[in-house]
């Protein structure tokens, strides 16, 4: 015990904590403890002492608690953890946005548009069309690889598949059908037309290729054929308007026909361009189109607002569109009835005693000129009891084979349109001949009688000159009009914003 | 080095030598008969560069006389009555905490250095301590300087500096023992200011009990010989976890064993005290219902039996709050 603070029998501070330490020896500790468990003052101090000690060190331990924690908040920046993710993320969309960046402007230098990618990716989904092909022959398959033959330097082949790509035959089509309406030379016409409908049921004459190659093709197997064109000139009774178009306005120029096809930037060739002042239209042949505002001198791609390819491209007027197409067959008026005569050749299984060897093709269109699809056409003899139904296709043609030849009338029924009915069609065995129907706007009980004049169509020029008797409902204004490989029509007025038809 | 500082081995040190700090020390040392005889001054000069003692101002013949003044007091921890040997005074030695001991006789012999040393060592930690005691920085603050005065030393009667650091004995670590003095000066001060309150702030007094009926005469005196039975362990417990309210780990962490260890040991001497508590009852003529009923006894009656029982001092250093019940009770 100390003698100094504490007197008497209390513990003094040395005593007190050494017993909280445990350095007291066994005997003084005892008589430590049993001074505690009867002296409540020392039993405060020893406790207060006790509870200050652990205060200490709990401020000390919180302290050394801190020291790391505050280290490790320097330590761990912006750069540790989670941000290192959000910055490694930030970079690789950098990145994917520049890879992005320069494959569209390689695209664009190649020529690989945007909309061309686009028609691109639509046009592999297209399963490929199974097609015959003549040994020797190149197979045009649609998209890249067809664009890549026709930019070769191919020869003419005369036959070409009648289940050629549908591009093909729809761009054929209209490219006979604007060739007829610019009223070409009937020579022309008989040196481009196709084999007769005998030789097409053997389909080897009605694809027409697309490019160089098509004119030559085309003009080939007309030489082998000679097939003269009949057609006649449409009159239209006077109960009803009376439709015509005066082609001669629209005529256009035979030279245009042969200019040279516009550079387009995916560097495909053009199959079909339109223009309109200094704006024109072009779609290669790849399906996409293209715009051009300074005539011609610089494309710019359209991106596409149909599914499918864009296959044709016209301006709608008043009357007719106007189609210009470069090195295709042009006024190969049997080529449209050849797809669909090919189509409809197996559907249709005339009686045995009428099997002959002629042909009646046409189209059938509306007023201003828009192709009618599943028109129903009925063909009737007039001195017999034979009929022969068939459907226009998709370009709205159609075609009648095996005919007897002899005097038919032609019937024409439409939803949507008032039937027309054209009566003293010649048909002779020699030649095809050219029934094209253009049905009013107007209910099916509406009756519409079409009497032929002329029974055969001259060889050397079309008389096709027609008039307007007062403005026909839905004539539409003058419009660029686009075909798909689908047969959807799509109408713009400037050429970049297209709506459905 | 300093000059004033004694060097090793020199045992002709003149005791004006050692008081030539400002501070007059009143440690009486006298270098040729202070020395234990049982320790060679090769082995007080190892102790004496184990404490560091020239960092702290004393010279080796100087820290023998602190050694032998600090093994005489505590019999070199041996019970009283047991002379020690040589090698048992040997062993005192070595386990005392040198450094600290001779850092705390050198400020208690006014050495500058010391002080210097002691400062720099201790003062933050005891401003920490006395925050911690007194709950409140500048209470700290006062508590903490005014222990640096009663360190540095009062004049007695006779007009000698007496510092406290001169009682510490190194067993246990200055701090611990700066940290107890401070809870010593806090509880003084506390004192005082008690005893400076009012009157009138203060409880009236109690009223004089009323005789106790043999029930509680009986249960009282069972009680005394069954809390007398117990050893001090024991009795610690009872007073701490019962009467000073103390909770099972404040107990825990002063007798350095874990709570559950404590709560275990109070359990078990809850109930072998009621056990002996029915034994000594029985004893006095109570049957077993009866003693049953006896410790069922309004335990306010008891309390002043187990207060005067466990606690023989009378001066409380804080107010009883809570009347607490008796282990038997619990």
């Amino acid at each position: 015990m100390s003698e100094l603070f504490q007197p008497g029998q209390h513990p003094d501070a040395d005593q007190l904590s050494a017993f909280a330490e445990q350095a007291l020896p066994a005997h003084e500790r005892q008589s430590v403890l049993e001074h505690l468990a009867h002296c409540v003052a020392c039993r405060e101090i020893a406790y207060l002492a006790g509870e200050a000690e652990f205060e200490e060190l709990a401020a000390a331990g919180a302290a050394a608690a801190q020291v790391p924690s505050a280290r490790k908040s320097r330590i761990s920046g912006w750069f540790s953890g989670w941000n290192l993710a959000w910055a490694a993320g930030a970079a690789v969309a950098c990145l994917i946005i520049l890879a992005v960046e320069l494959h569209l402007f390689t695209a664009l230098k190649s020529g690989e548009t945007p909309s061309t990618v686009a028609s691109g990716l639509a046009t592999s989904k297209t399963p490929p069309v199974a097609r015959r092909t003549t040994p020797g022959q190149e197979p045009i398959m649609p998209g890249g690889k067809a664009t890549q033959g026709t930019k070769k330097s191919v020869t003419p082949r005369p036959d070409v598949d009648v289940d050629a790509a549908p591009v093909t035959s729809a761009l054929n089509s209209e490219v006979v059908d604007s060739a007829i309406l610019t009223g070409r030379d009937a020579a022309e016409l008989v040196k481009m037309a196709p084999a007769p409908a005998a030789s097409a049921g053997k389909s080897s004459s009605a694809g027409i290729p697309v490019g160089s190659q098509s004119a030559g093709a085309a003009s080939r197997s007309s030489a082998s054929t000679g097939t003269v064109v009949s057609g006649a000139d449409a009159e239209v009774p006077a109960d009803t308007a009376e439709i015509s178009a005066t082609l001669n306005n629209e005529l256009v120029d035979t030279a245009k026909l042969s200019q040279k096809p516009p550079k387009l930037p995916s560097h495909f060739a053009a199959v079909s361009t339109v223009s309109k002042g200094r704006v024109e239209l072009a779609i290669d042949s790849a399906g996409s189109l293209f715009a051009s505002k300074d005539a011609g001198k610089h494309w710019t791609a359209v991106s596409p607002q149909w599914t499918g390819r864009a296959v044709q491209v016209a301006f709608v007027t008043a009357s007719r569109p106007e189609v210009r197409a470069y090195n295709a067959a042009p006024l190969n008026r049997a080529a449209i009835a050849a797809p669909a005569l090919a189509d409809k050749m197996q559907s249709e299984t005339p009686s045995a005693a009428s099997i002959g060897n002629s042909t009646v093709s046409g189209i059938v269109t509306d007023q201003t000129g828009a192709r009618i699809s599943g028109a129903k056409v009925t063909l009737a003899r007039i001195d017999s009891a034979e009929r022969r139904d068939v459907t226009t296709n998709q370009n709205g043609s159609y075609a009648i084979d095996r005919l007897v030849p002899g005097e038919y009338a032609l019937e024409v029924t439409a939803k949507g349109f008032a039937p027309s009915r054209q009566t003293g069609i010649e048909v002779s065995a020699s030649q095809p001949t050219i029934a094209d129907v253009a049905l009013r706007v107007g209910s099916e009980a509406a009756a519409v009688t079409v009497v032929s004049e002329g029974s055969t169509v001259e060889t050397k020029s079309i008389p096709v000159s027609t008039s307007i008797k007062g403005e026909p409902a839905g004539i539409r204004a003058a419009v660029f009009q686009l075909t798909t490989d689908s047969g959807a029509i799509w109408t713009s007025s400037d050429g970049r914003h297209w709506k459905s038809k | 080095m300093d000059s004033a500082i004694p060097q090793p081995g020199d045992l002709s040190l003149p005791l004006e030598s050692a008081t030539l700090s400002p501070v007059v020390s009143t440690i009486e040392i006298n270098p040729t008969a202070a020395v234990d005889a049982a320790i060679s001054e090769e082995l007080v000069e190892k102790l004496w560069r184990t404490a560091e003692g020239s960092a702290c101002g004393i010279g080796p013949q100087e820290f023998a006389v602190i050694l032998d003044r600090v093994g005489r007091r505590c019999n070199h921890g041996l019970p009283a009555g047991i002379d020690p040997s040589p090698s048992q005074r040997m062993e005192f030695y070595s386990a005392l905490r040198l450094p600290e001991l001779a850092l705390a006789h050198a400020c208690a012999m006014g050495r500058e250095i010391g002080w210097e040393r002691f400062l720099s060592l201790y003062r933050t930690p005891v401003a920490k301590a006395a925050v911690a005691i007194t709950r409140s920085s500048t209470l700290g603050k006062e508590l903490a300087d005014s222990l640096y005065a009663e360190l540095f030393g009062l004049k007695n009667s006779e007009g000698q500096r007496i510092s406290p650091l001169a009682s510490y004995s190194g067993r246990g670590s200055l701090m611990g023992w700066l940290r107890t003095t401070l809870v010593q000066r806090h509880i003084d001060f506390h004192r005082r200011t008690r005893r400076e309150e009012p009157l009138e702030d203060l409880d009236p007094p109690a009223l004089p009990l009323e005789p106790p009926t043999q029930e509680v005469d009986l249960l009282g005196r069972a009680v005394a010989r069954t809390l007398k039975a117990l050893d001090a362990t024991d009795c610690f417990l009872l007073s701490s976890y019962f009467l000073d309210r103390r909770t099972l780990i404040e107990i825990a962490r002063l007798l350095k064993v874990h709570e559950a260890t404590i709560s275990r040991r109070l359990k078990r001497l809850v109930r072998e005290t009621r056990k002996h508590l029915v034994e000594n009852l029985r004893a006095e003529g109570l049957s077993e219902r009866q003693s049953e009923e006896a410790l069922g006894a309004d335990p306010r009656d008891l309390e002043i039996n187990l207060r005067s029982l466990l606690q023989k001092s009378s001066s409380a250093a804080f107010p009883v709050q809570v009347e607490p019940a008796g282990p038997e009770q619990k």
